[in-house]
């Protein structure tokens, strides 16, 4: 079992060499691991027996380090082609700082099977996404829909869907449908 | 005067999806989005406050959950699209509810004690009262033994337009979380000594006035007359607690108005 507390601290101590010696992209593993943990234990949330709730929070923080890990580890070998001053690392450092915040949580799900606090690792989640959009370590949502091969239609349909739900929620539906 | 953005309004701004030139979005995104464009050049006049943005989110969070219940899972390869989907949707609406909070309102303190006892000792129990005396459409009474559901519905019509009273329409007592927008809205209102109008921009029927509708129970007909709205419930409201409840299009109107007013 991956721990990613433990996983954090190998992505800063490596980000802290980089730093120091220049980006060396034949020391990334921490990164690597780290992003391909964050795509299994996705699928371990949704499979797990935790209520729909749960389980949509556990998926959107996987998803949150996994999307930021992998455009971290693609801004860094751009970087790196590109002999950039350490601007990139020192973002990254900063962003892994939130990374380190929502690991405990997560490392909690993978240990007891659940998180009690699960509205706080939603808001930290957020907290990662917002970050990550704001330094630049965020697919955009073309890539992430290309990478799970779904098709614009689909998101429409869900969207659609979505819309209707909305109007129920908040009690705007026309009643004479 | 200042504009409360209901969470309606709110969420119908932010509901949007944009793809390959095709939108998808609610029946009321254009009205609301306009408005709360326009608070976006005028932040000052908006109000967002902290009760009506955690409410959006979480009708965020719930429209979203029952979405995916709604949607039957063949296999895990099938739940993760649609949680992917979900994310991604969600994560675009719930940045430009970020973004409108942030752009197009300012925010007063609410004294959250004094909020909580207007809401239950004065603005619930005057709903309370009010809501007996009002009805969600207009029934005309006829007999049962009459079948036929074209009778019906020309009955319920012909007796409708004779009627010389129709009632208070008004769709049952508001949810708790309206209660509490109300009673932010109350506070506010005195707050500032109603020296300025409180509107409060909703799509919600307990806050605007009320499309009248009428209908058959036994032949499940219904339909709104046109042009007919009954704004009793809105208009004690305001005269009670002193905020105005409109849709956004007649805020926007008034809004406007208001500020070419000023330049001149």
């Amino acid at each position: 079992m991956f721990n990613y507390v433990e996983g954090c601290e190998r992505i800063h101590r490596m980000l802290n060499t980089f730093l120091v010696n220049g980006i060396d992209e034949n020391h990334l593993e921490p990164l690597d691991d780290l992003i391909k943990s964050a795509q299994i234990d996705e699928v371990k949330a949704l499979n797990s027996y935790q209520p729909m709730s749960q389980q949509r929070i556990l998926f959107g923080a996987f998803r949150n380090i996994y999307n930021t890990t992998e455009e971290m580890r693609a801004k860094l070998r751009i970087a790196r082609a590109i002999h950039e001053n350490p601007k990139t690392v020192e973002r990254a450092l900063e962003m892994i700082e939130n990374l380190c915040v929502v690991a405990p949580y997560i490392d909690e799900f993978l240990t007891k099977g659940g998180t009690k606090e699960s509205g706080r690792l939603n808001e930290l989640s957020r907290a990662l996404y917002r970050k990550a959009n704001r330094l630049g370590f965020y697919q955009n949502v073309d890539a992430q829909l290309k990478h799970a091969q779904i098709r614009e239609a689909e998101v429409e349909a869900f969207a659609k869907k979505l819309t209707e739900n909305i109007e129920i929620e908040v009690e705007t539906t026309d009643e004479t449908l | 005067m200042r504009i409360l953005v209901e969470t309606s309004v709110l969420m119908g701004a932010s509901i949007f999806w944009q793809c390959d030139g095709q939108s998808v979005k609610g029946f009321s995104f254009d009205k609301c989005n306009e408005l709360l464009f326009f608070l976006k050049e005028h932040p000052e006049l908006g109000i967002i406050t902290k009760t009506i943005e955690d409410e959006a989110r979480s009708v965020l969070d719930k429209a979203v959950l029952r979405t995916i219940h709604q949607t039957y899972f063949t296999d895990i390869r099938e739940k993760i699209r649609t949680m992917t989907m979900q994310h991604v949707v969600s994560n675009y609406c719930l940045d430009r509810l970020d973004k409108f909070v942030e752009e197009c309102s300012s925010r007063l303190p609410v004294d959250t004690k004094e909020r909580d006892r207007i809401k239950t000792q004065e603005v619930e129990p005057f709903l309370n009262d009010l809501v007996m005396k009002t009805v969600r459409y207009i029934q005309p009474d006829i007999p049962s033994f009459i079948k036929s559901k074209e009778i019906r519905e020309e009955l319920t019509d012909v007796i409708v337009k004779s009627l010389p009273s129709k009632g208070i329409v008004y769709k049952g007592m508001p949810a708790d979380r309206d209660l509490t927008i109300m009673a932010e809205a109350t506070f506010i209102c005195r707050k500032r000594k109603n020296e300025e109008k409180i509107y409060v921009a909703s799509i919600d029927n307990h806050f605007i006035p009320n499309k009248v509708q009428v209908g058959s129970y036994l032949s499940g007909y219904k339909k709104y007359l046109e042009n007919e709205l009954d704004s009793t419930v809105r208009d004690r409201l305001a005269a009670k607690f002193g905020f105005i409840g409109d849709e956004p299009e007649k805020i926007l109107e008034a809004a406007k108005q208001e500020t070419s007013e000023q330049k001149t």
